[in-house]
């Protein structure tokens, strides 16, 4: 009898252990460089995906660094030291310092500009990346195509990384299409509205590329682009919420969620060496029709080039 | 690594800066705010050398530290030679040297991806070695500045920041002594912002944001602490220097404690504003003169 007794104790000590050991969430670490809406909607998008897509339970840690490198590195080296078993870095300094300083977890990061052969060049490939820039070009295109008679344009940016050479590359197609470009660089967001004011009179838009530090001044140049009934064209939908006229671009939950099917792929065994940079195909082109009404532009040729490029159209009103 | 050994690597890695704003704020008394820019311009031509320009890294190293000093030098001759007030002159400096890091990087951040140094080799093969090179690195540094507090120009430097009058009335230039100490201050903020740019992977145009503060904070808790353990009204380097190592790495030491009890780091900077506060109120810095009461 205490032999039965004994092995039933046994096996209930077993089952319990497998049982507790399958319901112990998995700890996901996620490091965001800086408080913005962007890199919070992308983070959400994350979350929202993996929950769907990966049975078990999941704690999500996410730290915000405040812009600040010490306090980054911080985060990063408790993700590295604790239970958490997988990194998401949200964007590129996040990404850079992870890569440096994990190598013994698999890091995904959202958003980073990290190509598959700068990936293929390190000798620890724990790191791959969802990309965001290849609806740089697609959106350049479509402004120049969309806007009628450009013969100059001022885009308004800051000196971010990812910025300056996209910069680059609307300045070198601008020039194929006989755009002449004004150039207005801003270094910190109190230096926008003063900025703003030397968009040259016979500018005939305004276009900012996906720029973090300008989208929280954006109100600064909705302002001045619906009392000049100039058209400001943006390169994500947040800001055409906000009041810029239209932008193709990728919604940013989108950004989030292919992290989140590579991050299920990871959880359930993949090794991530294994899985090459993912590049978002499915482009949207966001309206706002307030907005393209008071800066001078026409809706149903805007509306018509969607359809001619295949974008899906996503319509704003002005939020309150 | 544990919580300890990685706040003391990351607070000893962080110590060239604080010993730089010790010389500054505590030894010539002036408000330098100049290392927020000169930590960037270290990361910045050190990057660039290595990354775009080949040169081998020691070399690099060298005239990262070299091109802080000469900018300490610069903002000591802006205020001597231009008389513009001290604060003033660190603001426009680092105004300044927001375009030309930009300029010298050509692009606003330049990753270390695939160009290893040997602060990288090791943090991915051999962290413990790393720790030990670093802890090699600030004894080495704390050598020096010991020694130097100790030799005649040390004793003249300090007697820049009590009592400019004697040192003209012992017929030396006060301009060189502060473009000796600010260039001392600059060029150790560079070697430190270069060493930065190794373990994390780049170099920023925005990574020296918060760094003068963070600086003059660990020495302000490090001076108080090592003053409440060891009370001594003299100049004493050894005990002065300590200082900064302890304050470091306790600031290092509470931002890593906070994070890892779950404190959101969206309060970390109000709960270490209030720690710094706290310890600024009761060293009374701002009764107090920053000189001694002897030599």
């Amino acid at each position: 009898m205490f032999r039965y007794i004994l092995l039933f104790i046994i096996n209930l000590f077993v089952i319990t252990s497998i049982v507790a050991a399958d319901l112990k969430p998995v700890t996901i670490g996620i490091v965001v460089p800086i408080q913005h809406r962007a890199l919070d909607e992308m983070v959400d998008g994350f979350k929202k995906e993996l929950i769907k897509d990966y049975p078990n339970k999941i704690k999500f840690v996410v730290q915000n660094a405040q812009g600040d490198i010490n306090l980054q590195r911080s985060i990063i080296q408790k993700f590295n030291q604790d239970e958490t078993k997988l990194i998401v870095a949200v964007a590129r300094p996040a990404m850079q310092m992870a890569s440096t300083m994990v190598t013994k977890k698999p890091i995904i990061s959202l958003a980073a500009a990290l190509y598959e052969e700068q990936r293929q060049q390190r000798s620890i490939k724990n790191i791959t990346n969802v990309d965001d820039e290849s609806a740089v070009i697609p959106g350049i295109n479509f402004f120049f195509a969309t806007v009628p008679d450009l013969h100059k344009v001022t885009i308004v940016h800051t000196s971010a990384d990812k910025i300056m050479s996209q910069l680059v590359t609307f300045k070198k197609m601008a020039q194929e299409h006989r755009i002449e470009v004004q150039d207005i660089m801003i270094q910190q967001l109190s230096e926008l509205y003063s900025a703003s004011s030397r968009i040259a009179e016979d500018s005939q838009a305004v276009f900012i590329l996906k720029d973090n530090l300008i989208a929280s001044g954006i109100n600064t140049l909705i302002n001045i682009a619906n009392n000049r009934k100039l058209p400001l064209i943006a390169s994500d939908g947040a800001t055409v919420e906000s009041g810029a006229a239209f932008a193709v671009g990728f919604k940013e939950e989108q950004i989030g969620a292919e992290g989140a099917k590579i991050a299920a792929r990871v959880l359930k065994g993949e090794d991530v060496s294994t899985i090459p940079v993912k590049f978002l195909d499915k482009k949207f082109l966001f309206i706002n029709k307030e907005a393209v009404q008071k800066q001078n532009l026409n809706l149903n040729r805007i509306i018509a080039n969607a359809k001619k490029y295949k974008y899906e159209v996503v319509v704003y009103g002005v939020r309150k | 690594m544990n919580l300890i050994l990685s706040t003391l690597q990351q607070s000893l890695l962080f110590l060239p800066l604080v010993i730089g704003v010790y010389i500054s704020y505590r030894v010539l008394a002036v408000v330098d705010l100049t290392v927020d820019g000169t930590f960037v311009l270290g990361a910045a031509v050190f990057a660039k050398l290595v990354i775009v320009n080949n040169v081998d890294q020691y070399v690099s190293l060298v005239i990262a530290v070299i091109a802080g000093a000469v900018i300490g030098v610069l903002v000591a001759l802006m205020q001597k030679g231009v008389r513009i007030n001290s604060l003033l002159a660190s603001i426009l400096m680092v105004f300044m040297l927001y375009s030309i890091n930009f300029k010298i990087m050509d692009k606003p951040n330049l990753g270390f991806l695939e160009n290893k140094t040997i602060l990288m080799n090791l943090q991915t093969n051999n962290e413990y070695l790393l720790l030990l090179l670093i802890v090699g690195m600030a004894l080495l540094l704390l050598m020096i500045f010991v020694r130097l507090f100790g030799s005649k120009l040390g004793l003249l430097l300090r007697s820049y920041g009590s009592n400019v009058k004697l040192l003209k009335s012992l017929g030396k230039s006060p301009t060189l002594l502060l473009s000796l100490g600010l260039g001392f201050s600059n060029g150790l903020a560079a070697f430190c912002g270069a060493l930065t740019a190794q373990i994390n992977g780049y170099a920023d145009l925005n990574m020296g944001l918060g760094m003068a503060l963070t600086a003059i904070g660990a020495v302000v808790m490090g001076q108080h602490l090592i003053g409440k353990i060891i009370p001594n009204n003299k100049f004493n380097a050894v005990l002065d220097l300590s200082g900064c190592v302890v304050g470091g790495f306790i600031y290092f030491l509470a931002m890593n404690l906070f994070i890892h009890i779950g404190i959101d780091p969206v309060y970390l900077k109000l709960i270490l504003g209030l720690i710094l506060v706290f310890f600024l109120a009761t060293a009374n810095y701002s009764k107090r003169a920053v000189g001694y009461d002897s030599f």
